[in-house]
């Protein structure tokens, strides 16, 4: 048996920075990222490295993800809240020091931050972004990019201009993280229209992801469905996602981490204790928030929860990851009858979902390289690039429009509950060209402010603003996301067009909205 | 949200949360604690109602994505930041744009300037504005590619509209247009769309010599079994094009 499996981590937040207060709830999505999926991958890296087990799969990195963990504030920040987690950990070992269920799941969350601390601190000296550099540089991961703040690009493709400034953004952005070109890039949820392609390929990118139905839907039949990649009339291939070996990792119904054995995410110690002690744990001013102390197995569907055995539940992803291998085993086996090269069965995971939501799921992923490196048979981990030297001529044509979102276009982002953020967002980047055009080649102060604008629209494009407000619980936030930056951008607009520019003002938004540091407001010249 | 953070929240917090949620709540309701109680009850069914709702209107992606924004549950009315950011209600301009959302449906903003809606309104018999959606064989906007075109009507209060395509695969643009008694004036055209096929591509060299073959290679069924009740989990878009094309899955 002959076959691939292209595993793809996509690590992405948005940009959520706010000097301005000293602790912003919406920062904690970095945090608990940090603690729950991105030092722990790390340290499951270090030691399959350690172990000589070999491994190779894709992350993607967003640049507005990139940019925040290389951010001085947000590290700090970083420091202070593991620190008060440490706190309430020593507290917790000795509420439950008498409880037989508890007292060990107390003293594995404090032994876990200490850990994370200690990792941040010492290890890899706050820059976790050089710790991942260093595993791509030993051939284990490929790291890719994804749109400069993440914007779903079909609702943008009338504006080349910006659909180009969001792909250099993001490769400007690379080097300055990472020293390198990428090679890929991971389209925002997967949004892909005919045309995108151009701008990829002006970009210097060798190849993207797009979801199932993008390549089964193309102008020509795939030979080999989404087994193979889709070369397209510029050169640029296209991966399409394999909808069963998601399902497996993502259904709420049948899969993996919906296991009872597994640790419920939604119990948690924010919620359960009393206000008086776990008031400094929490948002102020008394908002229960998740706290990462979750004492309870999912169990079963309704509210009564056992307490969680960490032992058990590590079992179970030894058992899954078995699964999953074998499933992938026998599809691989089904397909190379049918394929006359072997099949690229391409698994894309939003990288969060790893130890955050699905708390043993890094361990899962361990497992699953471990038991790939000792009983493959014949299956093998590759990333795309790996793909494309070994093999060519390739099946040809041009996907469909499509995302991996519901029902599988625009609808997550363009929806009675967003769409009225698209007439102000389009027509600040109509202003931003304008603003190019008739500033062509400024120095100074102007072009400061200039480079402000395009930060601000580049922000008010991420899909993250309105996939909350169709999704989410924090939509307020979402929307005054969208409202801050289209407002300082017209603020720029606006005071440019009467020549009178407020440094002061300038240099407080530069300093809260600090993401590309060295942008360029020309990348919105007109084309 | 729990229930001890709503016991916290003023009167006029919770009304106005009982509202957002589309709960009745009588103006000079006089707020006793057993109506207070029970405002709460109601908030926290209609809270978990969003929240089942929210869950059935996604697919798996996209509620594996949703999750890595939970820090907390239901907290929709707490917001830190206290600056009001306002944005224009209009740009003073009289434009039209056309998004596709999907192969069937497409949405319409639109502008128009304020002086040139108060002429078109001031003209003797008025009748109204309208939407023409036209369908063209090629992305050349001329009379000469014009497949076929419908009317919607608009009030001059309304800015937007979600269009359904009359079919997959097509070139679509729209005019905003006003009507009187002397005729039809065209305020502004939008831009072009594209909308996608929908199905599988007809190859004049037919590769698969066997519909499993097909069902195997391109939808990544590939333990299909063909039980009617393994139907449930795959893809509804799958589903429609493997029925569509007649490959009868399951037979």
């Amino acid at each position: 048996m002959k076959g691939y499996l292209g595993v793809i981590l996509h690590a992405h937040l948005p940009f959520v920075r706010h000097p301005e207060y000293s602790r912003f709830l919406e920062e904690d999505w970095l945090y608990e990222a940090i603690s729950e999926t991105y030092l722990p991958l790390l340290r499951m890296f270090g030691r399959l490295k350690a172990d000589k087990v070999p491994f190779r799969l894709t992350m993607s990195i967003s640049p507005t993800l990139s940019d925040m963990l290389a951010d001085d504030l947000l590290q700090q920040r970083y420091v202070d809240h593991v620190n008060r987690l440490i706190e309430l950990g020593e507290k917790e070992v000795e509420r439950t020091a008498s409880d037989g269920d508890f007292a060990p799941l107390a003293a594995m969350y404090l032994g876990l931050y200490r850990q994370n601390l200690s990792d941040f601190e010492n290890l890899y000296r706050r820059n976790i972004l050089s710790a991942f550099r260093a595993f791509e540089k030993d051939g284990y991961i490929e790291i890719i990019t994804t749109a400069g703040t993440h914007a779903f690009l079909p609702l943008f493709q009338q504006y080349p201009e910006a659909v180009d400034a969001q792909i250099k953004s993001a490769i400007i952005s690379h080097g300055r993280n990472f020293g390198t070109h990428p090679k890929g890039f991971w389209l925002p949820e997967c949004g892909y229209y005919p045309d995108l392609e151009k701008l990829l390929k002006s970009s210097d990118i060798s190849y993207f992801f797009t979801a199932a139905h993008g390549i089964l839907l193309a102008d020509k039949k795939p030979r080999y469905g989404v087994y193979a990649p889709m070369q397209l009339p510029n050169g640029l291939t296209a991966f399409g996602r394999d909808y069963p070996s998601s399902e497996a990792v993502w259904s709420n119904s049948d899969g993996y981490p919906g296991d009872y054995v597994y640790r419920e995410f939604y119990r948690d110690i924010g919620y359960d204790l009393p206000m008086e002690y776990i008031r400094p744990y929490i948002h102020e001013p008394g908002v229960r928030v998740y706290t990462g102390y979750k004492y309870y197995a999912i169990t079963s569907a309704g509210d009564d929860k056992r307490p969680y055995r960490h032992e058990v539940a590590l079992r179970k992803t030894q058992e899954h990851a078995e699964n999953f291998l074998y499933q992938r085993q026998n599809q691989v086996r089904k397909l190379e009858a049918l394929m006359d090269k072997p099949p690229f069965v391409i698994c894309p995971y939003d990288a969060e979902l790893f130890g955050h939501w699905w708390f043993e799921g890094i361990d899962w992923l361990e497992n699953l390289f471990r038991k790939i490196a000792k009983s493959g048979d014949g299956l093998e981990m590759i990333t795309p690039s790996d793909y494309l030297k070994r093999h060519d001529n390739h099946q040809e044509g041009t996907p469909s429009f499509s995302s991996w979102g519901n029902k599988g276009y625009a609808e997550v982002w363009l929806d009675g509950k967003n769409d009225w953020i698209y007439r102000h967002v389009h027509k600040a980047i109509e202003r931003m060209i304008e603003l190019v055009d008739r500033y062509p080649d400024e120095s100074g102060l102007k072009e400061r402010v200039l480079n402000q604008a395009s930060r601000e629209v580049l922000l008010s494009m991420a899909s993250d603003w309105p996939f909350i407000m169709k999704t989410g619980t924090t939509v307020p936030y979402a929307e005054k996301r969208i409202r801050e930056h289209l407002h300082n951008f017209n603020f720029i607009y606006e005071n440019l067009c009467r020549n009178t520019v407020n440094t002061e003002w300038l240099t407080r938004i530069e300093k809260k909205n600090n993401i590309f540091p060295d942008v360029d407001y020309r990348l919105f010249r007109k084309r | 949200m729990t229930r001890e953070r709503l016991l916290t929240l003023s009167k006029e917090t919770l009304v106005a949360l009982a509202r957002r949620e589309g709960l009745y709540v009588e103006d000079d309701l006089d707020f006793d604690e057993d109506d207070r109680e029970e405002i709460i009850d109601q908030i926290m069914d209609a809270l978990e109602e969003d929240r089942s709702e929210r869950i059935a209107g996604n697919n798996s992606a996209m509620q594996a994505k949703g999750r890595k924004y939970d820090i907390l549950l239901d907290e929709e009315i707490v917001s830190q930041e206290t600056e009001e950011y306002l944005l224009p209600d209009h740009y003073n301009e009289t434009r039209i744009v056309l998004l596709l959302r999907d192969p069937l449906w497409a949405y319409a903003y639109w502008d128009i300037q304020d002086v040139r809606l108060k002429s078109l309104c001031d003209e003797p018999y008025y009748e109204g504005l309208f939407l023409r959606v036209y369908e063209f064989s090629s992305a050349i906007p001329s009379k000469d590619h014009v497949i076929d075109y419908f009317d919607i009507p608009v009030k001059e209060e309304d800015d937007n509209w979600y269009i359904s395509l009359p079919k997959p695969g097509g070139f679509f643009c729209v005019d905003l247009r006003g009507k009187s008694l002397h005729g039809e004036t065209l305020l502004c055209r939008s831009n072009m769309i594209k909308s996608p096929l929908g199905y599988i591509a007809e190859n004049q060299e037919d590769f698969f010599s066997h519909p499993d073959q097909m069902k195997v290679l391109l939808s990544g069924l590939w333990d299909f079994e063909g039980r009617e009740d393994e139907r449930e989990r795959i893809p509804q878009r799958v589903l429609q094009i493997l029925d569509y094309q007649d490959l009868s899955i399951g037979n």
